[in-house]
């Protein structure tokens, strides 16, 4: 099988806004941005204007932690941009400012700025939800109709959640793992995620409405679960979780191990546990049919569609993958379209 | 301050200025002062209470004409730092005069609609025309910000050739051709560069020149902004315009402490209104348990500094006089240092305010002061205090238990407690519901303040208290005995 020729955007129709998400540093996200970047310029079919930014910062000249020189971003004309104050002069195009939000960073505030002309970009934006959702408004205040892009890792440690888009590219690649065997392994477990159901519209609605680290819904109703200490939420809910409850929230990061030390207090058979979206749950491969066996249905408050799975074979401490190899052994394990963009 | 921040929390003044909504970095800042007037700043006084009366008028005459001016002080940044650059000779950059484009447009929008407050207060604000039209070349009235072609020919010339260029990059599939376009691209930005500084050197100097306006218009909208707050915080609560007088007393009439009261309501119980008038010299106030006396000195207190900060008391009518610095003695003692009890905290803080007071005029609030030692010797040690101040100019009010404190010359003033209920009813009603007993009791109470006789003795309300309360009877019984 030859690396795909067609265009990657063309994955992308009938969406409003996208996420790019890379399960790692150096899996390439950048370049599957300029790809996209480069296709809508060249005539590819997405809705105008783009709308870009990021979770963190991206887009540098060279990561500072791995010291590889990563490609900035190019953007045309057009283009709405959100960026710390601090990279503005990093940007080296005409620019208008339209906004200068309250949304900070460690780089500086938010600055929204539409491009004059094309040209090179280097993205910091929000890195927290509210941030993220903030800057999400801008851009529709600016412009309702633009297509809104944001980059970002998904990371145990993230604090930005929320991605807020209804589409989602997969990026990964050798920088995840030196096994190709293990980085597909993953990568099919990330993509299962991307798959898991949405939750009913009545617990959509109570969500919203708290802050809650957890919630609980007995017979139609809420109920929240205080406590903030990841290492005691196990065992608050536990004390709140009885053969009547229905359905369990949990906002935020889950792991693996949090769910191992709630089942050895409470069986959760048969009952609705709803996490954010799909980048908030990291459990090793297979444990969802674990938790599919013992009954547990896993719903998603923020469903998105995976329409692409993107691979970057290199890896920025020098082993690489074949890939073709790469290629064929990751369509293989997943329903998804693959893409190579460096062979594109 | 002259009360410490912890006393300021206690009396219900950080929960004020909590309410205190300021919506503009410069009402803000104006706001974190805290200024207090003193009484040689009489006149600045007035006419600050005056601003905020003639604002309480409009806001009641036309409650959403304030809207408006509040939509524009939403949109303000700060841009202190910029224009204090650009005094010095400093270059500005985009970023910054996007901010101060915006600033003149609300400039602008706020002298276009203040009429609309239909006030002979002026705004105070100064048109910043030239900068808001030089910012706006190609007069699009658009909110945003770049260094326009409109500026330059040069400019617009290089901005042209670089979209030509960038139109062949977008078309060029050679990367090695793409490379050399990109690089050529890469000279006409650095011309650009240069273009553009010298059109930001000569809007810095424009903004120089009118540096002085915009840091007078700073002022001002800072100053509208704490008003127009101040006026909003009084109609919430009830805050009335105060007389300011020159006796030296103070009167309050249906006073009330937006903290205790906000409390109050939480617990569905209702915060009784003060009414008291107090003139200079010795205050004593003497009351049942429970029966508010602190709550009473802390809504004076608290109402009289708030006339001292330019800001409106909650009350229905108030007059009060200026005093050069307050104290306040309070239920809660802080360690002044380590190793003294309480008691000789006290002495240090009565003994320095003593000291104060013999060269400045003040307003001496004392609740309760001394209980922690031997009744008489505190006595006699507080009376030896407060003697002093009969017949001075200073305003002191003491709450205590202590008997016999009150002497000639001295305002004697009693908490109403218990006097008018009948306590057979109340004590039926706390059988009923032993768990409510204390709240009972509260809401019986009248917290009202009356001027009694001099020497009218202190109530003798604690035993009756704890009857209602549940003490044990044949222990009552023996009390009843003893006393």
């Amino acid at each position: 099988m030859h690396a795909r020729k067609d265009m990657l955007s063309d994955q992308l129709q009938g969406l409003n806004s996208l996420a790019i998400i890379g399960m790692e540093k150096n899996a390439g996200k950048t370049t599957v941005l300029n790809r996209i970047l480069e296709e809508a310029r060249r005539g590819g079919d997405l809705p105008r204007p783009l709308a870009i930014t990021s979770i963190g910062r991206d887009g540098e000249e060279k990561d500072i932690v791995t010291s590889t020189k990563k490609p900035r971003i190019y953007v045309e004309k057009g283009t709405l941009v959100a960026t710390a104050s601090s990279f503005l002069s990093r940007c080296r195009l005409t620019k208008e400012i339209l906004a200068s939000t309250d949304v900070r960073t460690a780089l500086g505030s938010v600055i929204i700025f539409r491009a004059l002309s094309d040209g090179f970009v280097e993205i910091a934006g929000p890195s927290s939800v509210e941030g993220v959702r903030s800057i999400k408004e801008e851009f529709l205040a600016v412009d309702p109709g633009c297509f809104y892009i944001v980059d970002g890792a998904v990371s145990r440690k993230s604090t930005a959640g929320h991605f807020l888009t209804e589409g989602a590219i997969l990026c990964t690649g050798a920088s995840l793992n030196p096994s190709m065997k293990n980085v597909v392994r993953q990568t099919a477990a990330m993509v299962e995620q991307f798959m898991l159901p949405v939750a009913p519209e009545e617990y959509q609605k109570t969500f919203s409405q708290t802050y809650a680290k957890a919630v609980i819904f007995k017979e139609g109703r809420p109920e929240e679960v205080e406590g903030d200490l990841a290492f005691t939420m196990a065992d608050d809910i536990a004390e709140k979780f009885t053969k009547e409850s229905e359905a369990l929230f949990l906002r935020g990061v889950v792991t693996e191990s949090f769910f191992k030390s709630l089942l050895q207090k409470v069986s959760l058979k048969g009952k609705q546990v709803i996490i954010e979206d799909a980048t908030r749950l990291f459990v090793s491969t297979g444990y969802l049919n674990l938790l599919k066996r013992r009954g547990v249905t896993l719903e998603v408050l923020q469903p998105m569609e995976l329409r692409a799975v993107c691979i970057n074979p290199f890896s920025p401490r020098g082993i690489d993958f074949e890939a073709e190899v790469f290629l064929q052994e990751m369509q293989k394990a997943i329903s998804v379209p693959v893409f190579d963009v460096g062979r594109m | 301050m002259d009360i410490s921040q912890k006393e300021w929390r206690d009396i219900g003044g950080e929960f004020v200025f909590e309410q205190l909504n300021t919506m503009t970095p410069y009402g803000t800042q104006r706001k974190a002062l805290r200024k207090q007037y003193r009484p040689s700043q009489r006149e600045e006084l007035l006419e600050e209470l005056s601003a905020v009366e003639e604002l309480s008028q409009s806001l009641q005459r036309h409650p959403s004409a304030i809207h408006n001016l509040q939509y524009e002080f939403c949109r303000v940044k700060d841009i202190r730092r910029s224009v204090q650059r650009a005094k010095k000779g400093g270059i500005l950059e985009d970023l910054e005069f996007f901010e101060l484009k915006i600033f003149c447009d609300v400039i602008y929008q706020l002298i276009e609609k203040y009429p609309l407050l239909d006030t002979p207060l002026e705004s105070g604000l100064l048109p910043l025309d030239e900068i808001r039209e030089r910012l706006d070349p190609e007069k699009t009235g658009r909110m945003t910000f770049y260094v326009y072609d409109a500026y330059s020919k040069r400019l617009t010339l290089l901005r042209k050739h670089q979209r030509e260029i960038e139109v062949r990059i977008a078309r060029e599939k050679d990367e090695q051709e793409k490379e050399e376009l990109l690089r050529e691209r890469g000279g006409l930005l650095i011309a650009q560069d240069k273009e553009e500084r010298e059109i930001r050197i000569e809007l810095s100097s424009l903004v120089q020149m009118h540096a002085d306006v915009i840091f007078h218009n700073m002022d001002a909208l800072g100053r509208l902004d704490h008003r127009i707050a101040k006026a909003i915080l009084a109609k919430e609560y009830g805050g009335c315009m105060p007389q300011v007088r020159e006796d030296g007393g103070i009167e309050l009439k249906e006073a009330i402490n937006p903290l205790l009261s906000d409390i109050l309501s939480k617990k569905g119980e209702n915060f009784q209104r003060m009414s008291i008038k107090v003139s200079t010299g010795t205050s004593i106030v003497t009351g049942a348990n429970m029966g508010g006396k602190s709550v009473s000195l802390k809504t004076m207190l608290l109402n009289v500094m708030l006339v001292h900060m330019g800001m409106f008391p909650f009350a229905e009518a108030a007059t009060i006089s200026l005093f050069d610095f307050f104290f306040y003695l309070g239920d809660d003692l802080e360690d002044l240092s380590a190793g003294l009890s309480s008691f000789g905290a006290e002495i240090l803080k009565l003994s320095d305010v003593y000291r104060k007071a013999q060269h400045q005029r003040g307003m001496i609030l004392l609740d309760e002061p001394l209980r922690g030692t031997n009744p008489r010797e505190g006595r006699a040690i507080l009376l030896g205090l407060v003697r002093r101040f009969v017949g001075s100019d200073h305003l002191l009010v003491v709450s205590t238990h202590f008997e016999s404190l009150v002497e000639e010359g001295m305002t004697h003033f009693q908490v109403r407690g218990l006097k008018d209920v009948d306590f057979d009813a109340l004590a039926s009603e706390i059988e009923v519901d032993r768990e409510a007993s204390l709240s009972r009791i509260r809401k019986s109470m009248n917290f009202r303040l009356e001027e009694v006789e001099a020497g009218e003795d202190v109530p003798r309300d604690a035993l009756r208290i704890s009857e209602l309360l549940g003490l044990d009877p044949t222990l009552i019984e023996e009390i009843k005995e003893l006393l």
